[in-house]
């Protein structure tokens, strides 16, 4: 596999005496495209991959745990990646080529799959409908965690409903927002040491500095009751609500109750 | 220790302990585990205040106080004479909980003022 492949080249390099780079070279004609990106971003792989499907060839770019270049034809970045997304087979393994001057893609794997997902889904409601072979593939693969919620809704882009139904699964679609749930809420991302991360949709620092110190008491709370990590935190007027959840970050959303209550059903305080 | 007003909380579904306190803090009744000091539930009802506090600047006319934790979740009300706090499961009976908690809050300020 390209993951493996070029994780043994950088093992290889620091081996003494040996002549063979170590690792295994893997063909798993199953995998798909959005595995392999999944898989070298976990693995925090650096280095260019070609990707080839008969006459067509791409390149993805991979650093710091994320694909930050792809090209395709005279397509870059995100909707480069939406077409090598659609191909059904192929191969992908490390190549010289380049590195860009600049990147292209500036999102996590996840971030990223889901919007090419709904960039497929979109061109499949256009041109394909009733097909769902190739969005199936990817979008089993995101998962709605806080993180993403806030990576996604961050970047302001309108995660609506799939248009042919396929995504979400029953439990999932009680969770998996709207753009108009998201556009309806005011979010912000706070670092453990309570430093703003991110405002969207008019919040304010206020927001910020309310989510870190309920965050902050709910711990202490549990420390004192002996209940453990504070998982969320709700705080609710008549009419609207703040919800305070942790992730690898503090994320405060604030808005009325009914475009909180998917938020509360994620976080189990529904 | 167990005390009448806070006691018909017991009966509702998924709840394991419920304490009141006055707008400064003081614990006024408690009817929580055994496990559970007189001084851990002071330094929280002061805790919970604080985080009405705070939640009265962006929140005005913030009811209610939620948390949620690995196997339990404290639900904070205010009320007239204060705040009543319920200690849960993760999936009380919501419903009865609510109605319940305004029962015992009602009988609560009639004896507290």
């Amino acid at each position: 596999m390209a993951a493996s492949a070029d994780r043994s080249r950088q093992l290889g390099a620091s081996s003494e005496g040996s002549t063979e780079p170590e690792g295994f070279a893997i063909r798993l004609p199953s995998a798909q495209l959005a595995d392999l990106i999944q898989l070298n971003c976990i693995n925090r792989i650096r280095g260019a991959f070609r990707v080839s499907s008969g006459p067509r060839i791409g390149h993805l770019f991979f650093e710091h745990g994320q694909l930050v270049h792809a090209e395709f034809d005279d397509t870059i970045g995100l909707d480069a990646v939406v077409q090598m997304l659609g191909w059904r087979s192929g191969s992908i393994e490390p190549c010289n080529e380049p590195w860009p001057p600049v990147s292209s893609i500036d999102m996590g794997a996840d971030a990223l799959l889901l919007h090419a997902a709904q960039r497929i889904d979109e061109a499949a409601a256009r041109t394909l409908p009733g097909s769902d072979e190739i969005t199936t593939k990817v979008v089993r693969r995101v998962d709605w965690t806080p993180e993403l919620l806030a990576d996604a809704e961050t970047r302001g882009d309108a995660l609506g409903p799939d248009p042919s139904g396929i995504m979400p699964t029953p439990e999932r679609s009680s969770w998996a927002p709207s753009g108009q749930q998201l556009a309806e809420l005011e979010i912000v991302q706070v670092t453990a040491e309570g430093k703003i991360k991110k405002l969207k949709t008019g919040a304010s620092t206020e927001l910020a500095d309310t989510s870190y110190f309920c965050q902050h008491m709910g711990t202490m709370i549990g420390i004192a009751l002996n209940l453990g990590e504070c998982q969320a935190v709700s705080l609710e007027s008549p009419s609207e609500g703040i919800v305070v959840f942790k992730g690898r970050s503090i994320v405060g959303t604030r808005g009325k109750l009914e475009a909180l209550e998917f938020i509360l059903q994620k976080v189990g305080l529904k | 220790m167990s005390t009448p007003p806070l006691s018909p909380l017991r009966e509702v579904l998924g709840v394991l302990g419920s304490f009141a306190c006055n707008a400064s803090g003081e614990v006024l009744q408690a009817d929580m585990p055994a496990a559970y000091s007189s001084e851990a539930l002071e330094s929280t009802a002061t805790r919970l205040l604080g985080v009405f506090q705070t939640a009265d600047e962006g929140l005005p006319n913030c009811r209610s106080v939620r948390l949620a934790f690995g196997e339990h979740e404290l639900m904070a009300r205010r009320f007239r004479f204060g705040v009543l706090c319920v200690l849960t499961t993760r999936a009380p009976d919501r419903q009865a909980l609510t109605m319940t908690s305004r029962m015992v809050a009602r009988h609560f300020s009639a004896l507290n003022g």
